[in-house]
Formats: structure tokens, sequence, C-alpha cells
């Protein structure tokens, strides 16, 4: 489960519920309120017993792991012009996993991007089998996604 | 702004550094749109046979993020259609009589949510989707939120996504050679 909203510093209960669900917690910390983005921010959640923590920030990566949680690294797409800097990022940062955003596009683009040495997600507008088959074929290995009729699916 | 001196935004802008000549091809309704540069660079494109239609302000090295050079720009520069990430930009180039196109980051409907909420919704403040390829995929009512005139830039890098971006955006930003392709497309026709 990605948490991509509400208050970090409450989120104990959250987890709990999650955890009791069977599920495992990913928590985006440069969305959700009451944290910062830095070490400390990172040790909060650890303490709080998340899982994963998302982040566009390279130089947490490896806070994260330290901390003992899956590293996930969100690439943010916005111009070709801006690629290689970002992939370059991603190699520096060594995340555990990167989640590519918006994912709907990730099959149009796939071919710009060099093959990465660790698992990929798309996230992002992603709402119809569609959309997650089609990013499954570009070689994500899964999705994520809030349209929750998909939630169960082969790769969501 | 007095309505008959509005700012009419090109069909196609091809995005350029600036550092050379870009001549929009023939046949296209089209202009430069420069980006990634710096500031002598940028006046002595102004000043060249080339000028730039637009510019992505928080993107030119040395150029401020304040009025003084929302002003400079869209005076001494004549430049009167600016993206920049920053609302009161783009407010300021309108009250200067040019276009501000604030851009929206189209990532995922939370995060285009929260971009849209930052923006001023004023006469002559537009919307940059970026990446401008997502725009094939937003429902009718996500489309329907982006202030118009909506300018769809980034990864937009095939003809036919070209074509099926501006069937939507009232304009796109696309390579010099997308835009090649696409001149030479219509000439076809």
């Amino acid at each position: 489960m990605f948490l991509l909203r509400g208050n970090g510093l409450t989120l104990v209960p959250v987890v709990h519920r999650i955890h009791d669900a069977g599920k495992l917690v990913a928590v985006h910390a440069d969305l959700v309120g009451g944290i910062r983005p830095d070490r400390s921010g990172v040790g909060w959640l650890a303490a709080a017993g998340v899982d994963a923590v998302i982040s566009s920030h390279g130089q947490l990566m490896a806070a994260i792991r330290s901390d003992g949680m899956t590293a996930i690294h969100r690439l943010l797409l916005v111009r070709r012009s801006q690629l290689d800097s970002a992939i370059s990022a991603i190699t520096r940062s060594a995340p555990n996993i990167v989640e590519i955003l918006p994912g709907v596009i990730f099959p149009a683009i796939a071919d710009m991007m060099p093959p990465f040495s660790v698992p990929v997600l798309a996230g992002g507008f992603i709402r119809t089998e569609r959309d997650v088959q089609a990013s499954l074929t570009a070689g994500a290995l899964g999705v994520t996604t809030s349209s929750t009729a998909l939630w169960g699916t082969n790769g969501a | 702004m007095p309505e008959d001196d509005d700012v009419r935004l090109p069909s196609v802008l091809l995005a350029s550094d600036g550092r050379h000549c870009v001549h929009p091809p023939p046949g296209l309704d089209a202009g430069v749109l420069v980006r990634d540069t710096d500031l002598s660079a940028l006046v002595h494109r102004v000043g060249s046979d080339c000028p730039p239609a637009a510019i992505d302000i928080d993107t030119v090295a040395g150029l401020g993020a304040d009025d003084a050079a929302v002003d400079f720009v869209t005076g001494r520069l004549a430049i009167r259609i600016v993206l920049t990430r920053r609302p009161a930009i783009a407010t300021r180039v309108a009250e200067r009589g040019g276009l501000g196109l604030v851009h929206i980051y189209g990532y995922d409907s939370t995060g285009m949510g929260r971009s849209l909420e930052s923006h001023p919704r004023l006469d002559h403040v537009g919307s940059v989707l970026s990446p401008g390829l997502v725009i094939a995929h937003l429902r009718p009512d996500e489309l329907a939120q982006l202030p118009r005139p909506l300018l769809a830039y980034g990864l937009i890098d095939e003809t036919e996504a070209a074509d099926a971006c501006l069937a939507l955006a009232d304009a796109i930003v696309v390579r010099p050679v997308i835009a090649a392709r696409m001149a030479a497309a219509v000439v076809a026709v």
C-alpha cells in the first residue's frame, strides 16, 4: 500500500492496520504532512514501522536503505532533454526500486531509457487493465494506481 | 490587456536552447520556444533573424524570477509568451500585456490537482501541461480543469503523438525535427 498523503506524524495506527491486513506500507516522504524529507524524517518513518519510503530525492535512498527499508526513487518524466540527468541521478542513488511517473506514458517512452538494474514500477493515470498490461509489456514489474477496481489485478 | 492586442500562441513551438538559429518550417503555424539557455544567449538570439516567440523563464540561467526580469523579457526583449512554474511571474506577464503560461505537473491525478490549486486563473494566464504527452490520457473532466490556452510540453517525440496532443491542446512543444516532419506531412496532404 502506497501512502501519498496524510499526516506523517501519526502514521503508526495506519501502519498497524495495513500490516494486519497482510500488506506492506510504502510512504512518500515528500508528500505526507508533518515530516521533512531528510535523514531524520526517514528515521521517523522507520520507527513508525514503515516498510518502504518513496522520494524524488536521490540523496535519501542511502538513508532509507541503511534504516532497513526499501528505497523507492520516483523518476518524474518531464522532458526528453532532462531524461539523461534524471537517469544519472538514479544510477547514483542506487534505489531498490524505481517508480516512473506518469506511468501511463511509460510504454511510449520506454525505448528512450536504458534498462534499469532494479525493478521498475509505473504509476500515474493508470486506470484500465489495458494500461496495466501495456506497462508490464513495456518492462515494468508492476504498476501503482489509485483505481481501486484495479487493485488485485495482476501487476497492480 | 487590450482585446485588439491579444497575444496569439502558435500551434507548434519548436524547442531550442537559443544557441543556434532555428527557423520554423514553412506551412506550419509555428514559433520558437527558447529554454535551457543563459541570459547572454537569449539576448543574442533576440537580436538575430530568428528571435524566439516564447521562453521558459525559469530555465534561463542568469535571469531572475522577479518583476524586473519579467519587465525586461516582455519589454526590452519583446517576448510576449512566457512559461513559468511561478504563478506570480505568469500574472505579471499578463499584466504587462503578454501571455503567461503556468506549468501544471501531470505526473498523477493527485499531483495534478495540487499543481492546479496554485494557478491564478486570470485572463491571459494559461497552462503548460508537463509532460505534454500525458494529455491523451486525461479524462475530459481533468482536461476541462486546465486553464486555457493550454500548451502540451514534454516527451512528444513522434508525429503521430504530436497530432494527437494537438487535437486536445491549443499548442504543443516539439523538437525541430518533429516539427519538420509535421510540416512535411501537411505538404503531402
